[in-house]
């Protein structure tokens, strides 16, 4: 579609998306310290992956903002719209080319892995819980992104080929 | 005057050169105090001839229209940036919605149209009062049945008061008595209105001053080609009815979701129901009566509270329920994930174990009985070309019985009996939820239907 | 799914002014990091904990306090790696456990993650979305990022539940349906729910923009306002206290130290 996408058009892109990734947030939980693990990276790299920079760093950041503060951790909100929209940000920007090559996609999957652990430690660390706990949380976290980017990648693919139109929804 | 002159409307099919042609050189006048009825099978172009006349296709559609659309000389794309020329209500309301209460998604409009808020205030109570809303103002949007659904939409497009209202499909969900408020609001004929149905219902007589019919383009219609319109073609079960039977007795279930809304919560309620294997049996009732629930119920998808469903002497757990009764779900994108139909339905008979060769003997099979081209993407199938996909998915699954959830509603009647036919060809008992009594009526007699969660043999 | 965050009562704290009780929540949050002594921060605590159990009861109080539980276990258990050099508290054959600072960190960052947790939670029990809403919208935020943020609202509730109708219709087309358990163990086993819920979630764009469009959304003409947040004397009294409160407990703060 070469029409400039008009406003409206953003506005419900980016509702959806934030929506997405706040219920893929929400619907699974696995208790830890942090809270939940839960496969909100799956989401936000399927956005990344797809949609462009705006739209994934805006979603990732709101959508689990969003889920926290509607889940009863509201605490953490702001913690996880800094480290999931920057995270949503720079993997779209990694990937933000035609022709996606394997290794753009095991260096925005290895920035993704960093941004989350080591933004919910440095952040948390600081803020909520103390470095200690902040650190311990550091494996889950990596295990949570890894495995979510991974799925996430494979899910990406699964869209592209189900839904051929999605390369054309990204401004 | 609504002016529609040489209209043709044909979709862009993604990556493809050959695009859909809907219909070609529509034309016709709807005046200020006059009413329009467009009849047509679904899949006709109903709904995208109304989002044509409201100025949202091809804006946000992909497609090519030819022709013109003019609302008292002004251009429909003027119109519609006015509010007050059209309103629009729609048929798929659910994706419509854009608030989260009642109340919110009716003073939208209003806001945008920069009304005082007394004035506001004023229009709300109106419609909320005449379309029976008032105790649901400040429910949630997502908890509303599709009547209540339907209801709000018709609030959302009465508050601008424009001089004309474009109907598409508003008269299906609705109950008898708001069936007979819209009519008696467009025999009042306070401004020009256009409708749009699939099927002519025994309260559009003597409402409308013109009548057309949608089939590749747009015909006048007199009385006889609207009999023609509404035939239903004979039905005649052609497979063998026998003894073995899925039999409900004295089951109940509490509803969880529907609690918020104060009254007492949702129960429904089954002392006998019984589907022989090879029958073909209907339910009927309104929307949010719990027919879906009850489906739910019998595919193993909700847990009963009590009572016992028994089939071949057993009584049968949620779990063997799942692999016993099929439960075809309205919306076929929900069942469909693989890129092409020939995936999907090999993926659906992996479990066969066949060789390859064999697997794509049958799946050419399924694809030929059901007439659809194998290497077509499924997701951008035609929404008639999807439902079928799913009922050759459910078709190769073999199951026992089959509940089909308002196939009609997707497909003309011949379509729906040949799939009904079709899955039944096979042995299989069949239920079929509609809400097209006449449908209802010409398939079988036996049925039943479902009341506030009870079930009543008919 | 149940989405709705607000608690309906009447409490004082539901009738202050939801602008006031932002503003209230971010400098109480701000202020807590400020270095005070461990009587102060329990202080606190009680102080939150009567405002929660004034303004939402008992049993929600209850609720709320169960969900800090695993992270409070956990700063417990690393007690033993706060402070590691300071002076003995508890040793176990001369190999230092826990210690008199370490003891005074956890029960600083406890205390605060307390307090933090339990204002941020009430802020959202005390104020419905709506107001919350108005709020962001008269603190300047766009226009377009309050339709955005409350149409992510409503699509939250109805994604949800598209999202397990889906799960359970792909259910149901497997030859062989297992229970409902099994499937949530694995996320390789829930990709094609998650495939069919975004073509779904995606096809849904353009028939929400064209909503938009049809509801009135983006025209050149000035929007009136149905809903507004009140004005005048009350505001500027809960603005007032909003920041009178956190002012008083500052100074009391400087003086302590001093």
């Amino acid at each position: 579609m070469s029409k400039e996408k008009s406003s409206t058009v953003k506005i419900a892109t980016l509702a959806i998306c934030i929506a997405v990734v706040c219920v893929f947030t929400m619907v699974i939980k696995i208790p830890t310290a942090r809270g939940y693990l839960n496969p909100c990276d799956v989401a936000i790299c399927f956005i990344a992956y797809t949609l462009g920079p705006v739209t994934a760093g805006l979603s990732a950041g709101i959508g689990t903002a969003l889920a926290d503060a509607l889940g009863g951790y509201p605490q953490w909100a702001i913690i996880s719209f800094i480290v999931h929209g920057l995270e949503g940000l720079l993997m779209a920007l990694i990937m933000n080319k035609d022709e996606i090559t394997l290794a753009r996609k095991i260096i925005a999957g290895i920035v993704c892995m960093v941004v989350v652990a080591g933004g919910y430690c440095l952040l948390a660390g600081m803020f909520l819980t103390g470095f200690p706990t902040a650190i311990a949380e550091i494996p889950g976290n990596l295990i949570q992104s890894g495995v979510g980017v991974v799925a996430g990648f494979i899910l990406s693919e699964a869209v592209r080929k189900a839904y051929p139109p999605v390369k054309t929804i990204s401004w | 005057m609504l002016k529609v002159e040489n209209l043709s409307f044909s979709y862009t099919v993604y990556e493809s050169t050959s695009n859909r042609v809907l219909f070609d050189n529509v034309s016709f006048e709807c005046g200020e105090n006059e009413n329009v009825l467009i009849l047509g099978n679904p899949e006709k172009g109903k709904s995208t001839l109304s989002l044509i006349l409201s100025g949202l296709t091809p804006k946000y559609n992909d497609g090519t229209l030819k022709g013109t659309i003019t609302y008292d000389l002004m251009d429909v794309s003027t119109a519609l940036d006015e509010m007050t020329v059209f309103s629009l209500v729609v048929q798929n309301a659910t994706d419509f919605i854009i608030s989260s209460t009642v109340e919110e998604e009716i003073v939208f409009p209003m806001e945008a149209l920069g009304l005082d808020k007394k004035e506001m205030e004023k229009r709300l109570s109106e419609v909320l009062s005449f379309w029976g809303l008032e105790k649901y103002r400040d429910i949630s949007t997502s908890e509303l049945s599709g009547g209540e659904k339907r209801r709000l939409m018709l609030c959302a497009a009465d508050v601008c008061q424009s001089k004309y209202i474009i109907y598409d499909e508003a008269f299906d969900d609705l109950d008898i008595s708001y069936r007979k408020k819209l009519s008696q609001r467009l025999k009042e004929r306070k401004c020009g209105s256009v409708v749009f149905a699939s099927h002519y219902l025994s309260c559009f007589d003597g409402i409308f001053d013109k009548t057309y019919i949608l089939d590749n383009t747009l015909i006048e219609a007199d009385e006889k080609l609207i009999n023609r319109f509404s035939e239903i073609p004979k039905f005649i079960i052609n497979s063998k009815i026998t003894d073995e039977e899925l039999v409900v007795r004295n089951l109940t279930f509490t509803h969880p979701h529907r609690s918020v809304l104060e009254e007492r919560p949702f129960t429904i309620k089954v002392d006998n129901f019984s589907l022989k294997k090879g029958d073909v049996v209907t339910l009927k009732g309104l929307n949010g009566s719990g027919k879906s629930t009850f489906s739910s119920i019998l595919c193993g998808l909700y847990d009963k509270e009590s009572g016992e469903i028994r089939y071949k002497g057993k009584s049968l757990k949620k779990k063997e329920l799942s692999r016993i009764v099929g439960y075809m779900f309205q919306n076929p994108d929900f069942q469909i994930f693989l890129p092409t139909a020939y995936d999907e339905l090999s993926f659906a008979l992996d479990y066969l174990k066949l060789t390859q060769k064999e697997k794509k003997k049958r799946v050419e099979e399924l694809l030929s009985i059901f007439n659809l081209k194998g290497d077509e993407v499924a997701s951008l199938m035609s929404y008639g070309e999807r439902k079928r996909l799913q009922c050759a998915i459910y078709y190769s699954l073999d199951r026992p019985f089959y509940i089909l959830d308002e196939l009609d509603s997707a497909l003309d009647y011949k379509e729906s009996i040949r799939l009904i036919n079709l899955l039944s060809s096979k042995g299989s008992g069949i239920l079929l939820i509609t809400h097209d009594e006449e449908f209802a009526n010409k398939i079988t007699n036996h049925g039943y239907y479902i009341e506030n969660g009870v079930l009543y043999a008919d | 799914m149940q989405i709705n965050t607000y608690i309906a009562s009447s409490s004082f704290y539901h009738r202050f002014d939801v602008r006031a009780k932002i503003i209230f929540t971010l400098l109480m949050c701000i202020s807590v990091f400020f270095e005070m002594p461990l009587s102060m921060h329990y202080l606190l605590i009680v102080l939150i904990t009567l405002l929660s159990l004034i303004s939402v009861k008992l049993k929600v109080t209850l609720h709320n306090i169960k969900l800090l539980l695993p992270v409070t276990i956990f700063m417990v258990l690393f007690m033993p790696l706060q402070e590691r050099s300071g002076s003995v508290l508890l040793s176990y054959h001369g190999f230092t456990i826990i210690t008199y600072e370490g003891l005074h960190i956890v029960q600083v960052l406890i205390s605060r993650f307390y307090f933090i947790s339990l204002i941020c939670t009430l802020l959202l029990e005390t104020s419905t979305s709506r107001d919350i809403l108005l709020a962001l919208k008269s603190f300047k935020l766009p226009d377009s990022a309050c339709m955005v943020l409350s149409l992510a609202l409503r699509f939250i509730p109805s994604f949800a539940s598209t999202f397990s109708r889906i799960k359970d219709s792909q259910r149901l087309r497997l030859p062989n349906p297992e229970s409902a358990d099994s499937e949530k163990k694995s996320f390789t086993k829930l990709i094609p729910t998650f495939t069919s819920a975004l073509v779904v979630a995606l096809k849904s764009i353009n028939t929400t923009a064209a909503a938009l469009d049809l509801r009135g959304y983006g025209r050149k003409r000035k929007k009136s306002e149905f809903h507004s947040l009140p004005g005048g004397i009350k505001l500027f009294t809960h603005l007032a206290i909003s920041i009178i409160i956190p002012a008083i407990f500052l100074l009391t703060l400087e003086a302590i130290n001093v």
